[in-house]
C-alpha cells in the first residue's frame, strides 16, 4: 500500500578523527548548516506560504491509476536513526527529542498520565526568530541549538514526525544492555560456574573485554 | 561451545554458522533471534539456587521478561488498546525490577545508596550519579520507551479540511473503536523502523 520516491540524498559528512575540539566543533556546525540547507530546498513547498488561500498547496498529481488528483501533500512522518533525531532538529544529544524531559530524570519510568510537556516548536521558532539574550538563554535552557531549522517552519507538529526507532532503541541498544548486565548479574553472584545450565547461559552472553 | 552451535533453524531461527567466539558484533537480526529464547536460558541457568538466592534471581527473571515482553509487543505492527495496556505493564515492570542489575553495575558506594534505596521502597535511578554519555544516551533510550504508547496512540494535528482532501486510499488498519477514522494517523503509525 505504500511506496517510496527518493526525491534527494542527504550528505554524510567524513569522520573527523584526531583533530582538536575546537575545529571539530567548528565543522560540526558546518554539517548541521550543510543539512539543514538541503532539507530548505527539499521541503520548501510544504512552508508557511505569506499569504495562503484555499487552492494554496494544492497540486494535480498522476496517480497509478492514471487519473489526476488534487492532492496536497502533508509531511506525516520522519524516519531517521535515533540520535540523528537530534540533528534534524538541531537539539543537543542525549535529550528526548519528544518531551522537555530533564537530564537528570531520563530513565525513570513515567507514567503515561504524568508524561512532560511535549516540545513546543512554535515557541522555539519564535525564540529563534527573536534573535536576543534572553531567547537564546531560554533555547539553551530548552537544551535546542538557536539557528534556522527547516521543520520549524512548516504546518505540522514535529514531534509527531518523529517515529520509534526499534532497531536502535531496542535491538541493539537495551536487548544488547540486557546481556551484559545478565551476564555481570552472574558473574556477581559467582553462578557462572555452578552448574551444567549455565553453559547455555555462557553460550548466549558476552564476554567481558579483558585487557592484554 | 556445541549448544549455540546447535540452536536448530525452528520457526525461522537462523542457523548458527560461527561459535559464539567468533562473532564480534551482534546485528539487529541476531538480537531478534536471541530475544526469542533469551528468557528461556535466562531461567534455566537460575534454577537451584539457595534460599536466599531465589528471591533475587526471581526478580531477575521478572525483569528480562518485563523487557522482552515489551519488546515482543513493540514489535507488533498494529496495535489496539489491549496490546497498548499490556505494553504498558510491561514497561512498569520493568521498571519495578531493573535496580536488581544495578547492584551488579555499581561499585561499593553505589550498592550501599541502592540498598538504602531498596529498603525505602523508593524506585529510583540515581544508583550512579556520574552523568556520562554512556549512561545518559542509555537513560534516554528508556525514556523513549515512555513514549511508545503515545507515539502509536497520539492523535496527529492535522486540519480537518486537509484530513478530508487527502488522496490517499483510506487504510483502516484497527477497527476497534475510536481507531478508525483518519488515514493520515493510519500511515504514520505504521512507519516504526525495523531490520
Amino acid at each position: 500500500m505504500h511506496s517510496v520516491v527518493m526525491v534527494a540524498l542527504l550528505p554524510i559528512p567524513i569522520k573527523n578523527r584526531d583533530i582538536p575540539q575546537k575545529h571539530l566543533d567548528e565543522q560540526q556546525q558546518t554539517n548541521r548548516e550543510v543539512l539543514n540547507e538541503v532539507l530548505c530546498r527539499v521541503l520548501h513547498p510544504l512552508t508557511f506560504k505569506q499569504n495562503p488561500s484555499a487552492e494554496s498547496g494544492y497540486y494535480n498529481v498522476l496517480c497509478a491509476g492514471g487519473n489526476f488528483r488534487h492532492c496536497k501533500p502533508v509531511l506525516a512522518a520522519c524516519l531517521a536513526d535515533c540520535p540523528e533525531y537530534s540533528d534534524l532538529h538541531h537539539l543537543e544529544r542525549h535529550v528526548c527529542t519528544r518531551c522537555e524531559c530533564p537530564k537528570n530524570e531520563l530513565g525513570d519510568y513515567v507514567p503515561a498520565d504524568k508524561q512532560h510537556h511535549r516540545r513546543d516548536h512554535n515557541l522555539y521558532r519564535m525564540l529563534s526568530d527573536a534573535n536576543n539574550m534572553a531567547a537564546d538563554a531560554e533555547l539553551s535552557s530548552r537544551h535546542v541549538h538557536r539557528r534556522f531549522n527547516m521543520f520549524l517552519h512548516i504546518p505540522c507538529m514535529v514531534s509527531d514526525l518523529l517515529k520509534p526507532d526499534l532497531l536502535h532503541t531496542m535491538q541493539i541498544s537495551m536487548l544488547d544492555h540486557l546481556q551484559k548486565w545478565i551476564f555481570h548479574f552472574m558473574k556477581t553472584h559467582k553462578w557462572l560456574d555452578k552448574s551444567n545450565a549455565n553453559l547455555v547461559i555462557r553460550a548466549c552472553l558476552p564476554q567481558p573485554h579483558t585487557k592484554n | 561451545m556445541q549448544i549455540w552451535l546447535s540452536v536448530p533453524a525452528y520457526h525461522n531461527l537462523t542457523p548458527k554458522t560461527k561459535s559464539y567466539e567468533e562473532v564480534s558484533q551482534w546485528n539487529g537480526k541476531e538480537m531478534k533471534d536471541m530475544s526469542r529464547y533469551l528468557l528461556g536460558v535466562v531461567t534455566q541457568s537460575l534454577r537451584g539456587g539457595s534460599p536466599a538466592q531465589c528471591p533475587i534471581f526471581n526478580r531477575e527473571i521478572e525483569c528480562t521478561r518485563a523487557l522482552s515482553e515489551f519488546y515482543m509487543y513493540a514489535r507488533y505492527k498494529f496495535h489496539d488498546d489491549a496490546t497498548l495496556s499490556y505494553m504498558e505493564d510491561a514497561l512498569c515492570r520493568f521498571h519495578t525490577f531493573k535496580d536488581v542489575f544495578l547492584l551488579g553495575r555499581a561499585g561499593k558506594t553505589a550498592k550501599a545508596k541502592a540498598n538504602g534505596l531498596r529498603t525505602e521502597l523508593v524506585k529510583k535511578r540515581k544508583v550512579d550519579e556520574e552523568t556520562n554519555a554512556e549512561t545518559l544516551m542509555l537513560s534516554k533510550k528508556q525514556h523513549e520507551m515512555n513514549a511508545w504508547r503515545d507515539y502509536i496512540s497520539h492523535e496527529i494535528d492535522v486540519p480537518k479540511e486537509l484530513d478530508a482532501d487527502f488522496n490517499f486510499p483510506k487504510i483502516h488498519l484497527m477497527s476497534h473503536k475510536g481507531q478508525t477514522g483518519s488515514s493520515i494517523r493510519s500511515l504514520a503509525t505504521v512507519f516504526c523502523r525495523e531490520t
